[in-house]
């Protein structure tokens, strides 16, 4: 079995990943792979914690979390489809019309 | 055991199952007003069920606990949903079904939300709400809508993230979701900082505010009511089940001290900025900024008198803050065609009224004047602040309110000493919607201390 803390150095690495994909990326698809990637680094951390212990809840709540993740995933999609309608692209620079 | 969940759980659930019936209606026929209707009468069931249950403290294992604080916050979501409806009734737009299922799914799981007392049911129940508010946003597929639905989406799921990565550290420091655990690892102080961020987006408390100023802005005015209102109170309420009920026992010197700068930073620049705003709905989104400011204040107390004297006051500012701020969005929607700029609502007192001073009343509430139920929960929440002994940031409390009096007063100037030739539509039910809002605010503003006594002790869960 892979010992616990190379497990949570990965969840950790990609916790990185993710966070600096969403500070610097300057497309749309690109922002959802990021929070995936975000969000899967968290329930990476609880599988295997879960695992640890052999605790059956923690494995319950990352089957929800992926759940969730995926209904955000479909919701953020929708937005980014409606809003290529409109705009003819889904680059951030273009989603200045908010400010004061 | 069954039997009881089942009563507990049944306000929501009529919610659901209305918005259900509404999306299978929309097979029938289009009409805007047979959707408002139906989720009127729905919130109506809802409320009556919920009222059913008031008084009433059932802990289901510790997922749930239905006390009776969350009942008041609940009363209020589904009160301030059958406004929205009113409001909307004359809504002309394609696909309106989506707007009132999902204005009834995402409060159906806000009323689940203030009940779960749980890291599962937390994360489940507040997800759920987030992601249909997200569809909430971007309603009629405007540009500026579409715009401020991707700002909350992207933000939105960041924090979700984060709340997610802070279970699992509490999760690995306490083997388990519940509650109310305790631990001294490293872990959990990390699980205490990514829970903080995540929930502190939401709330949009000071380095994290600055999605909420451009999706006030950018939705429709009732989905902003709806948003400022609900959706933060709701996070507010999970907020002190984790913080005050669970971090505050091991590190309550840290938590306390964090807070008090967070809540200083975030009522002094939503104040000083809404200040310069030339834009009325978007001095209402900086204002709201300021009100999460003052609701963040009870996290800074220890002490258990000061805390249920704090625990007290919040449900009457929450009570004030659903009224005087929803009422004060849905009366922008009235202006949302020809703009909302100081300039446009100038003259208003003329030509509508009856909306100007219910405008009126909800303004001089949020600016907290005396007999209004703004000035209610303002007043015993800085008194619990005296009370805890930090009167010196409930002077800094009062200053920044006294600074929201000129924002305040000068939109009332313009309603009523300053004329323009805009030409404003005439729109009964917003009218009415906003009235018995105003109404409300003064009644109850009168009945409050009163009845406070009876508002100690209403929070379930406690340790």
């Amino acid at each position: 079995m892979i010992p616990l803390i190379y497990v949570l150095t990965v969840s950790l690495m990609m916790f990185t990943v993710g966070l600096y994909g969403i500070l610097t990326v300057k497309g749309g698809i690109r922002l959802l792979i990021s929070i995936e990637i975000l969000v899967n680094s968290a329930n990476l951390n609880i599988v295997a914690w879960a695992v640890n212990i052999a605790d059956s809840s923690g494995i319950m709540f990352v089957l929800l979390s992926i759940a969730i993740a995926a209904a955000e995933a479909a919701i953020g999609f929708a937005i980014f489809v409606a809003l290529y309608r409109q705009t003819k692209g889904i680059g951030l620079k273009s989603l200045m019309d908010l400010r004061w | 055991m069954m039997e009881i969940i089942i009563q507990y759980l049944l306000p929501s659930f009529v919610l659901f199952a209305f918005g259900i019936v509404i999306l299978f209606w929309s097979f029938i026929t289009s009409n805007n007003r047979i959707f408002s209707l139906f989720s009127i009468a729905s919130g109506i069931i809802s409320f009556i069920l919920l009222l059913l249950n008031y008084g009433a403290n059932y802990k289901y294992f510790d997922i749930f606990t239905f006390d009776t604080a969350g009942t008041i916050l609940s009363l209020l979501f589904v009160f301030l949903m059958v406004i929205i409806s009113i409001a909307t009734y004359r809504f002309n737009f394609s696909h309106s079904e989506i707007f009132y299922s999902i204005l009834l799914f995402s409060t159906g799981s806000m009323v689940l939300a203030v009940f779960s007392n749980n890291l599962i049911s937390i994360f489940v129940t507040f997800e759920a709400s987030s992601i249909a508010t997200y569809i909430l946003a971007a309603y009629p597929k405007s540009r500026k809508s579409l715009e401020a639905s991707m700002k909350f989406f992207v933000i939105g799921a960041l924090s979700s993230a984060m709340i997610i990565f802070g279970i699992s550290f509490y999760y690995i420091s306490t083997n388990s979701f519940s509650l109310g655990l305790t631990s001294n690892s490293s872990t959990y102080i990390l699980s205490l900082i990514f829970l903080l961020v995540g929930f502190g987006f939401k709330l949009s408390l000071f380095p994290f505010h600055s999605w909420a100023i451009d999706t006030y802005n950018g939705a429709r005015s009732p989905v902003s009511a709806l948003l400022s209102t609900s959706s933060k109170l709701m996070a507010f309420a999970i907020m002190i089940r984790i913080f005050l009920f669970t971090f505050d026992i091991s590190f309550s010197n840290y938590v306390q001290i964090f807070f008090i700068i967070i809540s200083i930073l975030t009522m002094t620049y939503g104040n000083v900025t809404a200040l310069v705003q030339k834009d009325v709905k978007r001095m209402l989104a900086y204002s709201s900024v300021a009100n999460a400011g003052y609701l963040s204040l009870i996290f800074t107390l220890t002490g258990e008198n000061a805390l249920s004297l704090a625990l007290a006051a919040i449900l009457v500012f929450s009570i004030a803050y659903i009224l005087m701020k929803g009422g004060s969005f849905i009366t922008m929607e009235n202006l949302e065609e020809k703009g909302t700029t100081l300039n446009d609502i100038a003259g208003l007192g003329k030509k509508r009224p009856l909306l100007a001073f219910s405008f009126t009343v909800l303004l001089f509430s949020l600016a907290g004047i005396p007999p209004t139920l703004g000035f209610m929960g303002k007043y015993f929440l800085f008194l619990s602040l005296i009370e805890g002994g930090l009167w010196w940031l409930a002077i800094i409390a009062v200053l920044n309110s006294a600074i929201s009096v000129y924002y305040y007063f000068r939109v009332v100037m313009y309603l009523y000493w300053k004329e323009s030739n805009v030409e404003v539509e005439k729109n009964r039910h917003i009218d009415y919607a906003v009235f018995s809002l105003a109404i409300l605010t003064l009644a109850v503003g009168i009945v409050i201390p009163i009845i406070f006594n009876s508002l100690y002790n209403l929070w379930g869960g406690l340790p």
